[in-house]
């Protein structure tokens, strides 16, 4: 009778083992492809988020999770951004065409993305916003642009852009590494989330006092900006130590 | 005997006369559980030869269905996942007993007179067991498979003279493909198990004929001339018959392993398919079985100099050291007692062992290869930074410093963590580091142009616990004030 009970008791066990634990659940298949990876918040955090901060905001790049910046760039320049990547830059191309392993049916994913889960609404002036995208080479006044910039951007960035708090955006490294597109988009919409207020001196919609009682930029003197602090482009950008001595870095 | 089937049998095969004083020869009656690893051993082996056949029946050995036929066993094949589970746990486990088989063996000092062909025909069974656990490895033909095979093949590439063509022969070609995965098809299901059972008929024939080691006496000594005799004696007088006696302990602990497997199986299930074996996908991460994850943490922690003694000298070493083992220590004392240098050896061996496989499963070493674009940049460091160091911080991510290096505790660990660098390395030095590499760091010079250099060495100079962004002196302004982010950020649905 024991037996009996013993060998139920067996056949039971082994007919359990469809359930236990050790149960493979899933297969393994697409482990280490990358183009096996879809949902954009999966893509985001594969490809993305490394720069452009885990929730679009906060990372070192560029923030993408920005309403007016979101309203001012369009599906097709956000597609052959991610493709293509910016020259010149530190932003590198994704397609696989391009040598990336993203593909062309995920950076759609990525791009349809960003604009469905960012439900940010952007500001009430985003359509009078000047255009960061598809924008010729800055052809405004350097002289006008200095002044400007005195004005507008030296409470944070230091008079004549030596620096301050905010530090120097006409460092010959940085604007080595930073394209043109990139400094504009910086102007008008402002880098929310590190404290950058945009072209209409509001941040995260709340005018900040360094821009108090100053007018929105204009075009103008948005150009003028653009003209000045590119201007600061050398040829031999990078070099760590001055030409007539040996001086350090001393960061 | 009453059956007359049985009868009728036995008067032409005359087995029981054959095998009667095989199973009932008298043995020491200090063979008590110390005794039992052997037989767990074989049953287990036994067990993998009935779930091996079975799995063969599902198997496709070929390089464009092996991946997929694994796949059916494991997820469509009615049970068919734990038999692979029983497989891979049997395996495993065959792999831990003969081993504490061995030291056991090696600590009771039954390696020596007259057991020395006993112990080398045992060394012999091991190296064909690691040689199925190997080739088993193979057959998978996953990713882990796949690059555990190709480390295999690399190491044996480099055997002096006839290495490449070494190489040439187990791979069938060039590159590892179906003429490999057959070649070790054959040897997983013909040629190992063949030899196996032919060496554990010889071992088990010299179990019999030479008698199991008594539990050795410390302070008595081998003395060839008189030793069998003695035995024979001991075993006369004061032994006890192998069955059912010993057998009776060796039943236990062999249905106690059998339930160990089944444990073990339903609970932690089988191993891989870990993921389609396509060398294009640089982004996995494989890694061998446990048995060779210290062999895996030698050889990505060996100095450079030391590769080619670790990897071809190492091995004819340890097998002719446990060959000649019972020639270089044949006579003398056996117990464990009075042989404190056996004792510290199978300690330290254990211990180094068990350290490299932590060390293995860790792998601290192994660059996390999608840290780059898949970490971000802590907000920490984002907060004050200007716009050449958080350039700066785009280059460490950009050129995957993070693969290898953690901030704030994500990252790789090959390098050191990077978030007090600034507090060991002054701006010259970071250049210096970065532009010419040192220790185990590639030089990135050529990667790098000035621009990014003086970015990142920027960005990295402020990595420290007293860093404050001080305002050139006399300048007036005061920290503006930031908000953290509240993103409308949702879940992927």
């Amino acid at each position: 009778m024991i037996r009996v009970a013993l060998v139920i008791a067996n056949l039971a066990l082994l007919a359990a083992c469809d359930w236990m634990p050790g149960k493979p659940t899933a297969p393994e298949i697409n482990r280490g492809n990358p183009a096996s990876i879809h949902g954009f918040t999966n893509l985001w955090n594969v490809n993305c988020q490394g720069c452009h901060g885990e929730t679009g905001m906060w990372g070192a790049a560029r923030p993408l999770n920005d309403p007016l910046y979101q309203s001012l760039v369009t599906d097709e320049w956000l597609t052959g951004t991610i493709s293509n990547g910016i020259p010149g830059t530190l932003m590198p191309a994704h397609a696989v065409s391009m040598g990336g392993h993203v593909t062309d049916e995920q950076i759609k994913e990525i791009v349809e993305g960003m604009r469905t889960h960012w439900t940010g609404t952007p500001p009430s002036y985003a359509a009078q916003s000047p255009a960061i995208i598809n924008v010729k080479a800055p052809t405004g006044n350097v002289a006008a642009g200095l002044v400007t910039f005195n004005t507008y951007c030296s409470p944070c960035h230091g008079e004549n852009g030596v620096g301050a708090m905010a530090g120097s955006p006409v460092d010959n490294s940085f604007l080595a590494l930073a394209s043109d597109q990139m400094i504009r988009a910086t102007i008008v919409c402002g880098r929310p989330d590190v404290g950058m207020p945009d072209w209409q001196g509001n941040l995260n919609g709340k005018p900040v006092p360094q821009r108090e009682g100053l007018a929105p930029l204009s075009n103008t003197q948005i150009e003028d900006l653009m003209a000045w602090i590119t201007s600061h482009r050398v040829a031999f950008p990078g070099q760590p130590y001055s030409k007539d001595g040996n001086t350090s870095p001393g960061f | 005997m009453k059956n007359p089937i049985l009868n009728w049998f036995e008067s032409r095969l005359h087995l029981a006369e054959t095998m009667g004083p095989s199973i009932t020869h008298p043995v020491p009656r200090s063979a008590k559980w110390w005794y039992v690893f052997g037989s767990m051993t074989l049953v287990l082996f036994m067990c993998q030869i009935v779930t091996g056949i079975s799995l063969s029946l599902m198997y496709v050995p070929s390089a464009d269905q092996a991946f997929a036929s694994l796949n059916y066993i494991t997820f469509q094949a009615e049970m068919g996942w734990f038999l692979r589970a029983m497989h891979v746990w049997g395996s495993h486990l065959m792999v831990a007993f003969m081993t504490i088989h061995m030291i056991q063996v090696f600590l009771f000092g039954a390696f020596k007179y007259p057991r020395e062909l006993t112990w080398i025909i045992g060394v012999l069974l091991f190296v064909c067991t690691l040689g199925m656990a190997f080739t088993g490895q193979v057959l998978r033909w996953d990713q882990d498979s796949y690059w555990g095979f190709s480390v295999g093949m690399s190491m044996a590439g480099r055997v002096p003279w006839i290495g490449p063509g070494l190489v040439h022969f187990v791979l069938g070609g060039a590159i590892i493909g179906g003429e490999a995965l057959t070649r070790f098809f054959a040897l997983h299901v013909f040629v190992l198990p063949a030899s196996l059972f032919g060496l554990i008929g010889v071992h088990l024939l010299l179990v019999i004929k030479k008698g199991i080691n008594e539990k050795p006496t410390p302070g008595v000594l081998i003395d060839k001339n008189t030793y069998e005799e003695k035995y024979h004696d001991l075993v006369k007088k004061r032994g006890m018959p192998f069955f059912p006696n010993a057998a009776g302990r060796d039943m236990i602990a062999t249905g106690l392993t059998l339930a160990l497997m089944l444990v073990c199986a339903m609970m932690l299930g089988p191993s891989g398919p870990s993921g389609e074996p396509n060398p294009t996908f640089i982004e996995t991460a494989p890694r061998p079985d446990f048995y060779f994850q210290s062999i895996f943490a030698v050889l990505a922690l060996l100095p450079p100099y030391m590769e080619t003694f670790l990897i071809l000298g190492f091995p004819v070493l340890a097998g002719a050291t446990l060959i000649l083992l019972p020639f270089l220590s044949g006579g003398g004392e056996k117990s464990w007692r009075r042989r404190p240098i056996s004792v510290i050896f199978v300690l330290a061996l254990m211990l180094s062992l068990g350290t490299l496989t932590l060390l293995g499963y860790q792998s601290p070493w192994s660059p996390v290869m999608n840290a780059w674009s898949g970490i971000p940049t802590p907000i920490k460091y984002v907060k004050g930074r200007t716009p050449l160091e958080l350039q700066g911080a785009i280059v460490v991510q950009n050129k995957q410093c993070r693969n290898c290096h953690m901030l704030d505790g994500r990252g790789g660990q090959r390098g050191p963590a990077l978030d007090d660098v600034a507090s060991r390395l002054n701006g010259d030095q970071l250049i210096r580091q970065v532009i010419q590499g040192g220790g185990n760091m590639p030089a990135y010079g050529k990667n790098l142009s000035p621009e990014e250099t003086t970015a990142l060495t920027a960005f990295l100079s402020t990595l420290t616990n007293e860093w404050e962004h001080e305002p050139p002196s006399g300048y007036p302004m005061k920290p503006r004030p930031t908000q953290d982010p509240v993103p409308p950020f949702l879940p992927d649905s």
